[in-house]
């Protein structure tokens, strides 16, 4: 008799898993939903694109350079991270996004048996990752839509490695000022690995907001992401790092794959790092202003909402976010359902430029 | 699904009918031993000894097949799992003995002597390989009538938390004495059995609390599967719009990271606030025993952002998907089946074959092969259920696959009636029919 053996080849916690599938390209989106144009409110890009220096180095890149294979380990934009945040270029470690180096984390210290702590509605890496590596995610139901530290710290056992803290929260907004963060890593006294993901660090402005990097000193357990893909607008080029203690981030360069990050991506980062001041405060302007125009629209739609830190802001609908995404792409404005993070009837939107955000107000009344 | 705790035991054998007795030997005494009661254990055991001996006196030489039982708690699960190699799957149609014109011969048939002892009944394809059969018989359990709590302190304050054994059984009788019999499930009747459904881990349930810890109100949902998740709810013993959003909610939440598709109800009061939370697939009408019929809304709603997809539809039903899909704001790539006198291979086979899912006085039809007699052989169906007096009679197309879109012909002619598309509910949306015998087109 034929035993059918992928069955018994894929271990559990892979066959409770579904692959998580991207959107469609733009071309096929607007084929199906049948729109001419595509506002694509769902990601958190950037809508200014990479600061112009960064644009200047993907104009003029140099074909023949695409044979060659990029530094290994990142070097110069090592270089250029450590000194720009006075570290050691060892305590910087450079993935093909985000994503990779939450991966290079989890794989690094977590072994069978051991779990996670993050929160239950934020963003879903932490967990996906934790869960299809075969560990458990411990997730902590958000407190006033914030991290909730004391929850957190209750779940902690002998096997707890790791805590992401989502900072600011994507896609609530909220966040730990540096007074709470410090005292819950106080509390864990070094005893676990706490990752404090900053992705949206830059588009903070509020005083008590923590740089989670300046803290590395005091906390050498903490480790900080920061990523190329928001702020920086290269979220095509896959590029973020972490930062943390040099004993730790040895640990960390163990589980990684080096020569994951592309030439191009290195160049784009380090000449974006030098055009930064300008590129955040236009972008930050352009910020303030959107969000006060949803802010006025949304409130005369009656439509509640969560308007805090970051470059996006959260709608409750009066129908499911499903639909709604469906009724909006066919107006050409595509937004996150946020169903999957566990915020069911609620879309993110992510803050654009004037024109797309008219688009969205426009497309919800017709729609609601 | 089940939990890791569930009891199970395989048996690899020859399909030969002199190991008939070791086969339903082991069913009695596995079901005995899961707990089920003497009078059902035997029904499962002669069930298997029908289904085994069809397959024996079906089967080539020396042939091997794997017979697996599962205590699924609240109900034992039998399943036949043979290869698929030079095997007629035509014996597979329950019709398959059946001359139209020769009643009598209508009792040799196993397969459908076997589904008239079990709840369940399923034929289906394993890994392109191998067939599985698979009988599923529920335990018996004490039938419970209504009780409308009495529901102390304030009404509006209430916490929501996962219920244990006698919280279940009292939500069950709240249902029922709240409720009418259309908006719960059948198995909200019989508490105890929820309970065990509870904790098998197929299904979920949490309970909306007042502060003296009395239940206000509840939802049922189904294990996430890879298909879809049905939940039954939210029910409410108070009139409480937040509590009944916070259920719901509730439940999307745990539900929307899973990788089901869906989320489908059945049980929504028309008008009630949970309505905002789903989208009207469309109906479907139920025949109930005592000769009533009622319409049956089904709601839905996604779990996940639409990724388009192509549909294969027959060019009779390009007019009614097209307006489906408009109206459901569903993003399809609508691709309509055109004949050009090609060899298909589907009809070029002179046999169609049909699987059918037995639930109480209902069943439903899946297509496994398409063939030249796919009309006759589905009349040949219609009246064995005429017989059975199986009124909800449903057929299952996929319109992610090309070859069953060739049947829709068929499916009209016998008065099949597409009424509402479950996407992603197959390897594309499945287009559900409904039989209605009464009706002409």
């Amino acid at each position: 008799m034929i035993v059918p053996t992928l069955n018994e080849l894929v271990p559990s916690y892979i066959k409770g898993f579904d692959a998580y599938i991207p959107s469609k390209p733009d071309p096929e989106l607007k084929k199906l939903f049948g729109c001419t144009r595509l506002y694509r409110l769902n990601n958190n890009e950037n809508p200014l694109g990479p600061p112009p220096a960064a644009q200047e180095v993907l104009c003029r890149f140099h074909p023949p350079l695409a044979a060659v294979y990029p530094s290994g380990d990142s070097y110069y934009l090592r270089e250029k991270l450590a000194e720009m945040h006075g570290l050691h270029p060892e305590q910087i470690l450079v993935g093909n996004g985000a994503n990779e180096v939450i991966t290079f984390v989890i794989k690094a210290f977590c072994e069978a048996g051991d779990n996670i702590i993050t929160a239950d509605k934020t963003f879903a890496v932490y967990e996906w990752v934790a869960i299809f590596s075969g560990y458990e995610a411990r997730l902590v139901p958000l407190k006033d839509l914030v991290f909730d530290d004391e929850g957190m710290l209750e779940r902690i056992d002998g096997r707890t490695k790791i805590i992401f803290i989502c900072n600011p929260n994507n896609p609530t907004g909220t966040y730990w000022n540096r007074e709470k963060l410090c005292r819950f890593l106080d509390s864990i006294d070094g005893k676990q690995i706490v990752v404090v993901d900053e992705a949206y660090f830059e588009f903070v402005e509020k005083e008590d907001f923590p740089d989670g990097i300046s803290l590395l000193d005091r906390y050498p357990n903490l480790v900080v992401f920061r990523t190329f893909s928001k702020m920086y607008g290269l979220a095509g080029l896959r590029i973020g790092y972490l930062a943390g203690n040099k004993d730790v981030v040895e640990i960390i360069r163990r589980a990684c794959v080096v020569y994951s990050v592309n030439t191009l991506a290195q160049e784009a980062a380090l000449r974006a790092l030098d055009d930064r001041e300008d590129h955040i405060r236009r972008t930050r302007n352009l910020l303030r202003e959107e969000k006060d125009y949803l802010r006025r629209h949304l409130t005369a739609l009656k439509l509640p909402f969560v308007i805090n830190e970051g470059n996006f802001v959260m709608v409750k609908l009066p129908m499911s976010d499903t639909l709604a995404y469906r009724k909006l792409m066919g107006r050409g404005v595509m937004v996150r359902t946020m169903t999957g993070f566990r915020f069911p009837n609620y879309i993110r939107i992510t803050i654009a430029r004037h024109e797309a955000m008219e688009a969205l107000v426009d497309g919800l009344k017709t729609i609601l | 699904m089940s939990n890791d705790n569930t009891r199970k035991l395989s048996l690899e054998l020859t399909l030969h009918s002199t190991l008939l007795p070791v086969v339903t030997s082991l069913t009695e005494k596995a079901s005995l031993a899961f707990g089920m009661e003497k009078r059902d254990a035997l029904r499962l055991t002669l069930a298997v000894e029908e289904v085994f001996s069809y397959l024996a006196q079906k089967s080539r030489h020396n042939e091997m097949i794997s017979l697996h039982c599962l205590d699924g708690r609240y109900y034992i699960e039998i399943k036949f799992i043979f290869p698929l190699k030079d095997l007629n799957l035509r014996a597979f149609n329950l019709t398959s003995t059946v001359s139209p014109e020769d009643e009598a011969q209508w009792e040799e048939m196993g397969l459908l002597l076997a589904s008239r002892q079990v709840d369940r009944l399923q034929l289906f394809p394993v890994n392109n390989r191998n067939m599985c059969l698979s009988l599923s018989k529920d335990k018996s359990y004490p039938k419970a009538g209504g009780e409308r709590p009495v529901l102390q302190e304030d009404l509006q304050d209430f916490f929501i938390s996962v219920p244990g054994a006698e919280d279940i059984k009292q939500f069950c009788r709240g249902i029922i004495a709240n409720y009418e019999s259309y908006f719960y499930p059948p198995f909200i009747l019989l508490p105890g059995k929820l309970v065990d459904m509870v904790s098998s881990g197929e299904y979920h349930a949490a309970l909306a609390y007042n502060k003296k810890k009395q239940v206000m109100g509840g939802i049922i949902w189904s294990e996430q599967q890879e298909k879809t998740v049905e939940c039954f709810g939210p029910y409410a013993f108070t009139v409480n719009p937040e509590m009944t959003a916070k259920l719901l909610e509730h439940c999307l939440e745990q539900v929307g990271r899973s990788r089901a598709p869906g989320l489908l109800n059945r049980c929504i009061r028309p008008g009630s606030l949970a309505e905002g939370y789903f989208e009207k697939l469309g109906a479907t009408v139920f025949h109930q025993p005592e000769g009533r019929t009622r319409e049956k809304t089904a709601f839905y709603r996604q779990l996940g952002e639409d990724l388009g997809d192509r549909v294969w539809v027959h060019p009779m039903l390009t007019e009614f998907l097209t307006e489906e899909y408009r109206r459901l704001y569903l993003p399809r790539d609508i691709r309509e089946l055109k004949e050009m006198g090609e060899q298909n291979h589907a009809h070029d086979l002179a046999h169609s074959v049909f699987s059918c899912e037995f639930a109480p006085k209902e069943v439903t039809l899946r297509p496994l092969l398409g063939g030249a007699d796919a009309a006759l052989n589905l009349e040949q169906h219609l009246q064995l259920f005429a017989q059975e007096d199986i009124k909800n009679i449903f057929f299952e197309l996929d319109l992610g696959e090309e070859w069953p879109g060739r049947l829709v012909p068929a499916l009209l002619e016998n008065k099949f009636y597409p009424c509402l598309i479950l996407p992603y509910a197959g390897k594309g949306d499945i287009l559900l029919f409904q039989h209605r015998a009464g009706e002409k087109r």
